[in-house]
């Protein structure tokens, strides 16, 4: 007996290491789980607001940058309204008003990674500000995310570098689809995976997100291809995609509103009837 | 005995935001990703209890883990690094240096000694960090390959740091 406390004193601290190593993979599990717990409580508020002072501050060292990609998107948009349009009008049928299918939120960046294989960041509007989880999330020139979890002025994102986010996407010249899935390097890039290798590619051709997203409007700008290869496991090009986004200087982004996700989502998931 | 916890918690406060407004935020490729936060735990007086080390190793991991939504990547190799440590210290240190209750240091160890130590810890950390971040085995070698390269940039940063926090004389 004297003997098994003997050695419970020298070799106790194992099993304690033991037990905290349990603990922690736990918290690995439930990773998802726990961030809905922890996510909406005080502590992770009053962090995200101190993450939130110094991105402010920081901020005015990156104000020229910053007025030029908004000044560039300025310029975009005007080439989009209806007086730079040219449009044809039929005098039978009377062009009746587009519906309004999104709407746009802009809010600023407070904490973003690129160096991990699963990013995550965070922006400054929450469910007060009528963000839910399942929102995209856009900068001004291509795509960045999807909100996941949100807390009262702020929301957690996957980021598009994240390497189980896979997004809907096609190329904008033939409207092929396929998935941009995200190979946990480099922040610049991400493969497009899925094109089969009938479809006629060309470096330089622009990659837009697709019509199959509930998440994204059709059309966002992704990226570029920079080059290509066929998968010998599946025959299906891998597309190396240069994205238009800079994940490592994300600042200003935008919250996209589909205003029938609801509707569309409750269609998809209705079991047809047996 | 208080003025010793005090200064402790001084020293996490300003290595979590070292941490976190300035190293984390490094971004020079996917290959270099150092941490400095294992810092703490390496400093810790030698003859810290065995079970107050491993709590104060997880739970300055489970800190990080909040801050980064990391689940609880930081708190596992956290602790496994300061497993280690409890192993391999008689190693590395004399029956003086448990006399005087040192803590770890450049001016306590010796540079070459105190950089051989942190080295093996940060390496472990990392490794089991990456590994479980990534929770692949296919990719092991580039693995490998980004934790020699975070650990020896890690290792330049702490010993920076340890050059900085401080002075020249023994405790």
């Amino acid at each position: 007996m004297q003997k098994l406390t003997q050695l419970l004193q020298r070799f106790g601290f194992v099993g304690f290491f033991l037990i905290l190593e349990i603990i922690a993979f736990v918290l690995i599990y439930r990773r998802n789980i726990y961030h809905q717990a922890v996510f909406n409580n005080a502590t992770a508020e009053l962090i995200d607001r101190t993450l939130g002072l110094y991105t402010e501050t920081a901020d005015y060292f990156m104000l020229r940058e910053e007025n030029k990609l908004l000044a560039e998107e300025n310029a975009r948009l005007r080439a989009e309204v209806a007086s730079s349009k040219y449009r044809f009008y039929d005098n039978k049928s009377k062009l009746s008003t587009p519906l309004q299918a999104y709407q746009f939120l802009s809010c600023k960046v407070v904490n973003n990674t690129t160096r991990q294989t699963k990013n995550y960041f965070i922006i400054d509007a929450g469910a007060q500000q009528g963000v839910k989880p399942d929102m995209g999330i856009i900068s001004p020139n291509g795509i960045a995310g999807v909100v996941v979890d949100v807390s009262d002025n702020f929301a957690l994102c996957l980021s598009v570098l994240h390497i189980e986010l896979p997004v809907s996407v096609q190329l904008r010249k033939t409207k092929d689809f396929g998935s941009l899935e995200w190979d946990g390097k480099s922040p610049f890039y991400s493969n497009l995976m899925y094109i089969p290798t009938h479809v006629e590619i060309e470096q330089g051709d622009t990659i837009e997100t697709s019509i199959h997203s509930t998440i994204f409007p059709e059309g966002i700008p992704v990226g570029t291809i920079e080059s290509y290869t066929i998968n010998p496991d599946d025959g299906y090009y891998i597309i190396r995609t240069k994205l238009f986004t800079r994940f490592t200087a994300l600042r200003y982004v935008y919250v996209v509103n589909y205003l029938y996700s609801e509707e569309q989502k409750a269609l998809e998931n209705r079991k047809p009837i047996p | 005995m208080n003025s010793l916890i005090i200064k402790q918690l001084l020293l996490f406060f300003a290595i979590a935001l070292i941490e976190i407004f300035i190293v984390s935020r490094m971004e020079i490729t996917y290959l270099l990703t150092p941490s400095i936060y294992l810092f703490f735990i390496i400093q810790l007086p030698i003859r810290t209890p065995k079970y107050q080390l491993l709590l104060l190793a997880f739970l300055t991991g489970f800190v990080f883990d909040i801050i980064f939504h990391t689940g609880g990547i930081h708190a596992a190799s956290t602790t496994l690094a300061a497993f280690v440590r409890i192993l391999i210290i008689p190693a590395f240190l004399s029956a003086e240096d448990y006399d005087n209750n040192i803590h770890p240091g450049i001016y306590t160890m010796g540079t070459s000694r105190f950089l051989f130590f942190t080295f093996i810890l940060v390496y472990i950390h990392h490794f089991a960090w990456f590994m479980l971040e990534i929770f692949k085995i296919d990719s092991i070698w580039i693995t490998l390959f980004k934790t020699v390269l975070s650990a020896v940039f890690s290792v330049l940063l702490i010993y920076i740091i340890g050059l900085l926090f401080y002075k020249k004389k023994r405790i």
